[in-house]
């Protein structure tokens, strides 16, 4: 059995039904023919069916036809892959978490400050300890994003309600 | 005549020549560190783009694709890591060469058949696009409609080796291609009520966070580093004799390459694959390719860079991309407000020419440069991911606001690089995706207002020629895709 490919086919059916019952409420218009919701319907249609065909191939026993990356995980040692993964897993984490709030700090604190910030963490996550190459390489890759969108393309960048 | 003279002033100023050369050198580099790629390049220097006239933008884009086509052999033939799929055939005997001490001849071939390959298929797209413009000139909402249906067929070009999956990826792009104002009826569709979704997905933010900010998060992951160059490179430039038994299977991988370019989807990987299976089939000596032949390296490479006058021909005269490189280019053009079709060669040959112009020029500087950049270029391979991580990040979550200035395209980046991320790590292709994005606003509308024309008769499909022809001609290439991948999965 292959989870991900089971959960992903499971989240698949769940957002065609979900298309499905939201184009339910869309108008119905007598000029247009096939209206709004034919599109998206259809296209929620072919999604569920697929979803199912993915859950039918995820059932099929490991041995008989696993993927390539599960068979190289597979033909790791235990513990290595358990470290690796957890290692890789929490720099993901952080690093998304990093990028989701550079958004929303960024009307706050404006471009400068949190482009400076999100690229300190970024670096730091990479080269964990070495924190005054990783501020020396946030500062120099700041200076150039600013200099690059904000003169030379003059892009309007948010300067923060803070400043 | 005087629009080809036009061009021709155009191509050679200053400004323009200086952007072909920044182009190629981007190009080079991101095609040559593994990981990195020519559609994460463009991608990148989209937003860059924004306040140029149309003309330098795509001519800095277009050298950019070429650079990155060349760019990927370099470490296939040094490291034995291809920078791009599309390279992963030169390996067999561009690397074989490297250990026999004959590195730097491998990648002069490379260049030089990469040229000629490049070269070749400018002058095909410059004679075929028109002729195809003028005839798409007579479409209609079903033909539209039809040419939509076609270029999806890429999607099943595009899947790798799953096709399940490569399909769901494309339904979710049509999916959210469907989010915002209803294109009939101003009705707001799958919004939930969030005014920053009215407008539907921005189609920049969605390429950057499935290209780039998914690449930062997918090295943050793994952490890789990238083997460590220890080059021996030899002489670069090959002797005449050595040029002159490699001609042969340049041309036939020039003419290869650039036909496979116009199939949707079908993509560098295959036209070097079936170019390197053709060269050593017609071969009298089968046995010397995968031992190090010149012909081996340069019967793929000529067929990958010719891919991209190839590519360009659907791109630009239908409006339908054939890759995930020529979506992003697709992208670029509308940003420049540009609608790429048969119109464009109606209403802006004055960009449409320079646009030739700067493929064959950008070839050229490609010979000039590509052999003189080799060493460095190597070693450029070896950039950490410490380094690489932040500078994707910071310019592909920059670059996606800035041409808007709404920072709602930060979190549409960041949120579609997410998911970018997710797919690829669980085996779902991206390129279905973006070709969906692109293709699905034009499928439906052309759908819809087919059947507003026919007053609701659904065979208006399939009672004209064109279109009839077209959604055959995609569900014969569609059948022939399926059996293909089913008898002899490609290792994409």
């Amino acid at each position: 059995m292959n989870w991900s490919d089971t959960i992903a086919g499971l989240i698949g059916i769940a957002m065609s039904v979900a298309v499905g019952i939201g184009t339910l409420s869309f108008p119905i218009l007598p000029s247009d023919h096939a209206g709004p919701a034919i599109f998206p319907r259809t296209v929620s249609v072919g999604m569920f069916i697929c979803c199912l065909l993915l859950i039918r191939s995820a059932r099929k026993p490991k041995g008989e036809k696993a993927a390539p990356a599960a068979e190289e995980a597979a033909a790791q040692p235990t513990t290595a892959r358990l470290v690796n993964l957890e290692n890789g897993a929490i720099r993901l984490c952080l690093a998304m978490s990093v990028t989701l709030l550079y958004p929303v700090l960024i009307t706050l604190l404006g471009f400068s400050v949190v482009t400076l910030l999100m690229s300190f963490f970024l670096v730091l996550i990479m080269a964990r300890g070495r924190i005054w190459a990783s501020i020396g390489t946030a500062l120099t890759l700041t200076a150039i994003a600013w200099f690059v969108f904000g003169y030379l393309l003059e892009a309007s960048l948010p300067k923060g309600f803070l400043f | 005549m005087p629009e080809v003279l036009n061009a021709i002033a155009v191509i050679f100023q200053p400004m323009n020549l200086l952007l072909i050369t920044c182009g190629m050198a981007l190009g080079i580099v991101f095609g040559a560190v593994p990981g990195l790629t020519a559609t994460l390049a463009i991608a990148l220097l989209v937003p860059f783009t924004f306040n140029m006239d149309p003309v330098p933008a795509l001519v800095l884009l277009i050298s950019i694709f070429n650079g990155g086509m060349y760019g990927s052999s370099i470490t296939a033939i040094t490291i034995r890591t291809p920078g791009a799929p599309a390279s992963a055939v030169t390996v067999l005997d561009g690397y074989e060469l490297a250990k026999q001490g004959k590195a730097g001849l491998a990648i002069g071939i490379s260049c030089i058949a990469g040229t000629i390959g490049g070269l070749m298929s400018a002058a095909i797209m410059i004679f075929l696009s028109p002729p195809l413009a003028r005839a798409a000139l007579a479409f209609s909402a079903p033909e539209y409609f039809a040419v939509g249906v076609f270029g999806l067929t890429a999607v099943l070009a595009v899947s790798g080796q799953n096709l399940v999956k490569g399909i769901l990826a494309a339904l979710f792009g049509l999916l959210i291609s469907t989010i915002g104002l209803d294109p009939v009826f101003p009705f707001p569709r799958f919004t939930m009520g969030v005014d920053g979704l009215t407008a539907g997905i921005r189609f920049l933010p969605a390429v950057i966070g499935v290209f780039a900010v998914a690449e930062a998060f997918r090295l943050i992951e793994q952490k890789e580093v990238a083997k460590k160059t220890d080059l021996n490179i030899g002489r670069v430039l090959p002797t005449w004799t050595e040029l002159r038994c490699t001609l042969k299977e340049t041309f036939r991988g020039g003419i290869i390459g650039t036909l496979i370019g116009i199939l949707p989807g079908a993509g560098g990987t295959i036209a070097a694959y079936v170019s390197y299976a053709e060269s050593k089939r017609a071969s009298k000596n089968p046995e010397k390719y995968g031992t190090g032949c010149l012909e081996g390296v340069a019967s793929p490479e000529s067929a990958n860079n010719a891919l991209t006058g190839g590519a360009m021909i659907p791109m630009l005269t239908l409006g339908i991309p054939g890759d995930s490189v020529t979506a992003v280019l697709l992208a670029a053009l509308m940003v420049q407000g540009l609608q790429p079709g048969p119109l464009l060669f109606r209403d802006h040959r004055d960009v449409i020419y320079p646009i030739f112009a700067a493929l064959i020029l950008s070839n050229l500087v490609m010979l000039v440069m590509g052999l003189l950049v080799i060493k460095p270029v190597s070693l450029i391979a070896n950039v950490p991911p410490k380094v690489l991580v932040p500078v994707i990040a910071v310019f592909g979550l920059v670059g996606g606001f800035a041409e808007s200035g709404d920072v709602n395209d930060i979190y549409l980046a960041v949120v579609f690089g997410i998911i970018g991320y997710l797919m690829e790590k669980y085996g779902f292709p991206v390129a279905p995706l973006v070709l969906a994005l692109i293709l699905g606003p034009m499928i439906e509308y052309s759908f819809r207002q087919s059947l507003i024309l026919s007053a609701g008769d659904w065979t208006t499909f399939f009672t004209r020629p064109i279109s009839l022809g077209l959604l055959l001609a995609g569900v014969g290439i569609a059948a022939a895709l399926v059996y293909r991948q089913r008898k002899k999965p490609l290792e994409c």
